[in-house]
Order: structure tokens, then sequence, then C-alpha cells
């Protein structure tokens, strides 16, 4: 009854935050229990020291753009491995793995990396299209790499590590790169793409590599302090905010006042939109574990059958197609409290797991109908989504086969947190 | 119509005041996170009121977030069906749904009362600011009584856009 009436009012668009909102209250109501539960699942949802990393993560990622980071990140990148065949298409995926250390989110990426290497690679004769396509995928990898706002979020919902996960998601980030470049590496060979003739000056590179390190450095004083115990997630995020501000505006010195108080804003109204919908999933979480929802689904699944390969991969399809028509975080919180206990019953670790839907659900952020990194980078590239997405296609399949890989591979996974964390 | 304008300015106007507000929450969060960073680590006299503070600024921030994501309609949802619907029919979809969000804003801005009323007589307050948590709760409500009012004045923008001035032109939500 409750599942229907939710998934019809998702349908008819009405706000994921409301849906899970208003499907909790028509539940109160039929069960005759007090109102008063709606407000006090909201206080207790968002008075939550953890989520407080998700507005001061997306902070610090739009500081740092603003700073003009992007932009040092891709001529370093340009001066190493410009000049090989294909190399632009190169440039762009390592850049974005790199760039990912700092934002966290996919098509922040898109955009910030999308403006200047889309335009770039058209210049040098690659089709609007796989330029897009190569912009638009790339982006995917970055919510895998931490610092992951994804990451925090689960964390939040899972109650697992956040360092833990931050570590883990270092090996299958890696690999989505790695993946992209080979296809990329396929192409530039097929299409024979344009090679472009320069000298490396050891001045050059020195110069590039400079500008570089500070945003290279970030993820790396963030892990450092977690793993150190000297801050927690949240006070990483904080610090990470102070990092990318001294860096704004007094090293790079591109960042003005006027801009900061408007990613302050922005900042705000984004975190209103994503923290309300953790705010209405913490009530509906009430009423799904008072309805043992998460058990029934689990029971009906594993009555199905009890192979845990075959689960998985159900679960991995279930989530492939929520990506497709829903935001990442949204699905995170909406998912997360049905799947983990079904993940859990078939032996999967939770660390593992939250990995497992990062990088599930971030591959849809290129696909349609509602791939962010698309969206963005079509009107970019100035050629129709539906060209960029069609190119993107190999580029899906490579993101698609590292999924199953560390999804039955949990040792990929857990190597790091394992090693570094007892 | 007149009653109309005197709306869309207070609006305007209220939107200004919640937009600094949560400008400065949000600075705060930042500000007093590294404030605790700073104390315990390179001072070594940690402060206790920090993680409270910051916590309450950001339910702040996020219920008046979210009444400012309400007003210009940037919510996140799934529209992948609405769009396949014609222009009229989905303007239609959009205000019945608005109805239905607003009767649960109804609810949210009731339901406080009772946790109002115990906090008032038991005198709760929070641990570390020593902050009424009635006051808290009184929070919570006045900001969906905000979102409510940008609701009602978007639908109200989308009826006249959409509905009266008729046409199918202009894109609904």
């Amino acid at each position: 009854m409750i599942a229907s009436i939710f998934i019809f009012l998702l349908a008819v668009g009405i706000p994921i935050a409301f849906v899970l909102g208003i499907s909790s209250v028509i539940y109160l109501w039929k069960a005759q229990m007090l109102y008063v539960l709606v407000s006090q699942r909201i206080f207790v949802g968002l008075d939550n020291f953890l989520i407080l990393a998700v507005p001061l993560f997306i902070l610090a990622g739009k500081i740092m753009n603003a700073s003009g980071i992007t932009q040092r990140l891709i001529e370093f990148f340009y001066i190493i491995i410009g000049h090989i065949r294909g190399g632009l298409a190169y440039v762009n995926i390592i850049a974005s793995v790199f760039f990912a250390g700092i934002t966290g989110a996919g098509a922040a990426d898109t955009a910030a990396i999308g403006s200047i290497m889309i335009p770039a690679m058209k210049k040098e004769g690659y089709s609007p299209e796989y330029s897009g396509a190569v912009t638009a995928i790339s982006s995917t990898i970055g919510p895998t790499i931490p610092p992951s706002i994804a990451m925090v979020v689960y964390g939040a919902m899972a109650e697992a590590s956040i360092a833990k996960l931050f570590l883990a998601g270092f090996i299958p980030g890696l690999l989505l790169g790695l993946a992209q470049l080979l296809v990329a590496a396929h192409y530039a060979r097929r299409q024979n793409f344009p090679v472009r003739q320069k000298i490396l000056s050891f001045r050059t590179v020195s110069k590039g590599f400079f500008n570089t390190i500070l945003a290279i450095m970030m993820p790396i004083i963030l892990l450092g302090g977690i793993l150190s115990g000297i801050f927690t997630p949240t006070e990483a995020a904080g610090v990470a905010v102070f990092y990318a501000l001294i860096v704004g505006f007094f090293i790079y010195r591109e960042l003005k006042l006027s801009s900061f108080v408007n990613i302050l804003f922005e900042t705000s109204v984004l975190t209103g939109t994503i923290l309300i919908i953790l705010a209405m999933a913490h009530l509906f979480g009430w009423i799904l574990a008072a309805e043992t929802v998460p058990e029934i689904i689990a029971n009906a699944m594993t009555s199905m059958t009890k192979n845990p390969i075959i689960i998985l991969l159900l679960i991995n399809l279930l989530l492939l197609f929520l990506g497709t028509i829903m935001e990442t975080l949204a699905a995170i919180i909406l998912m997360t409290p049905i799947l983990l206990p079904l993940s859990q019953s078939i032996g999967i670790d939770p660390i593992h797991f939250g990995i497992i839907m990062t990088v599930n659900l971030n591959i849809g952020l290129a696909t349609p109908p509602l791939g962010v990194c698309l969206l963005v980078a079509s009107p970019i590239a100035e050629v129709s989504l539906e060209k960029v997405a069609l190119s993107a296609v190999p580029f899906l399949l490579a993101s698609i086969a590292v999924l199953f890989v560390i999804s039955y591979m949990p040792q990929l996974v857990l190597f790091l947190p394992n090693l570094l964390m007892r | 119509m007149l009653i109309l304008n005197i709306l869309e300015r207070f609006s305007g106007f209220l939107e200004n005041v919640v937009k600094v507000s949560i400008i400065l929450s949000m600075a705060g969060i930042v500000l007093f996170v590294n404030l605790a960073v700073f104390f315990r680590y390179v001072l070594s006299d940690p402060l206790t009121w920090t993680t409270e503070l910051s916590s309450y600024l950001l339910v702040y921030t996020v219920l008046f977030g979210a009444s400012i994501a309400l007003r210009h309609n940037q919510f996140v949802k799934v529209e992948a069906l609405l769009n396949l619907l014609p222009n009229r029919l989905k303007t239609w979809i959009i205000i019945l749904s608005q109805v239905l969000i607003a009767i649960f804003l109804v609810v949210c801005i009731g339901s406080p009362s009772m946790l109002i009323k115990k906090a008032v007589l038991t005198k709760t307050v929070s641990p570390a600011l020593g902050i009424p948590m009635a006051n808290l709760y009184r929070l919570l409500r006045i900001g969906f009584i905000c979102m409510l009012f940008f609701l009602c004045m978007s639908s109200v923008k989308l009826i006249r856009d959409n509905l009266i001035s008729g046409g199918d032109q202009g894109e609904a939500g």
C-alpha cells in the first residue's frame, strides 16, 4: 500500500524529499499515530555532526573551482601527455581523476573540466560528441575517489566508518580511470587521432607540477588527518574549506570575496535540497523499520535464490536502473536502509557495499534520461545529448565491467582499509 | 491583483533576508568547525560548544536553504515521466502535487506543538550551549512556515504564467 503511494508520488514528479514525507504522513494517519513523530525524526535527522561534512566538501570543491585550480591541473597534464596520439582524451580523463580529489561531485567536474577541455579537443580535430562523451564519463570517476560526498552520505546512513570508505575508494577509482584510458587508447589508434608536436622542457614541467601539487595535496592532507586521528571526517571537510580558501585567496589569488559569498549561498541552497531528503528519509526509515520492510524484501529475494552471486547481480542491476532515473545522493539515501541488510545477509562487508553503491550509482551520471554529466557536457560540446550519450557507450561498458570486478573481488576494495586501519 | 503584488514584494524581501542569514550561517559553520580543530590541536584546549552550535546552524541552513530551493523549483525529482505529458496536463499535475506538498507542510508546522510544550514544561536545554530546546523546535516550525509561503508563491506564479495568461508557452515547472 505505502509502496504504491510512494511510487505514484515519485512518478508524478513530486520532489523526492516530499515523496518521503507525504508517504510517511499517510502511513501515520492510517496507523493513527501521532504526527509529533514527523518533526521529531526530521530534527534528529538533521542534528547530526557527521552530515555536516556534506556542505563543507561541496563548499571546498566550489572554492577550489573558482580559484582556477582546474586550469592549472589541465595545463600540467597537457604539458606532460598532450603530445601522445589521442593525448587530449587522456588529459581529460587523468585530470578528472585528480580533480576528483577536490570535489567529489560529478557535475561540477564536467562543468569545470569540460569548459576547458571540450573546446580544446574540438580545435585539435576530435568530434564534438567524442569530446563531450569523454568529459562526461570521466567525471563519473570523481565520487569514487576521496573525498566523496556520496560516501559521507552512505556512511551516515549505514553507520559505517567514513575514513574506511574513503580509503576503500582509491583502488576502484583508479581502476575506473584505467579502464577509460584503455578505451580512449583503442579509439586513438583506430581513429588516428592528431598528434601535437612539442618539446618538453624541465622548466615548464616543474612549474606545472608546482602549480598542481596544491590540488593533489588536498586528499593526502585530508586522509592523513583522518587516519592519524587529528580530525574527524567532518572536521577534515572543514579544514578542506580552510585550505581551499588559503589557496584561493593567498596563493593563486584568483578567488574574489564576492564570488566567495556567492559560493556560500549556492552551497547553502544545494545543502538544503540534499539534506532535506536525508531528514525526510530519517522519518521514512523509521516507518520502514517499523513495518520490517527491509526484512520482507530480503526474504523475498533470498526465497527466489540463495546464490549470493545472483543476488549481488540483481542488486547491481536494480541500482544501475535507479541510477539512470535518480540523483545519486537521493538514491543512496533511499536504498541504503533497504539494500544494506540484504547485502549483509549474503555476507557482503558494509564498506564493500558502500563502494559498490557509489561506483554503480555514479555510472548513471552519464546515462540518459537523468545523466547530469551528459546534460552539462552536451551544451558545452554544442551537440545533441543523444549523440554524446551514444559516444559514451564504450566507456560506459568499461565502467560497468569495473563495477562487476569490484563487486565480486572484495579484496580489491578492502585491501587498503584493512592494511591501514585496524 | 494588488494583494498579489504586495505578496510578491514581501516574498522578494523575505528571500533576501533568508539569503543573507543562510550565507552567515554557512560561514559560521566553516568558522566553528575550524576553531574546534585549532583549539584542540594547536592550543590543546578543546572547545565544547562548537560541535553543537555548528550542528544547529546546519539545521537552520537546511530548512531555509530548502525554502529558497522551493521558491526557485530546484528540488531533486524524477521528471522523466512528467516530461512526456502535454504541457497543460503537466501544469495541472504540478499544481495538484503542490497542493499535496502544502498539506504535508501544514502537518509539519503543526507537528512540533507537543515537543515544544514538553520542552517548555521540563525546561529542557541543549547540553553545551544551554539553548532552550523549545526554541529549536520553534525554529523548525518557522522553517516549515517559510517553505509553505514560498511554495504558495511559486504555485501562484505557475497558475498565472500557464493557466490564466493561456497558451501552452512557457516551461511548466
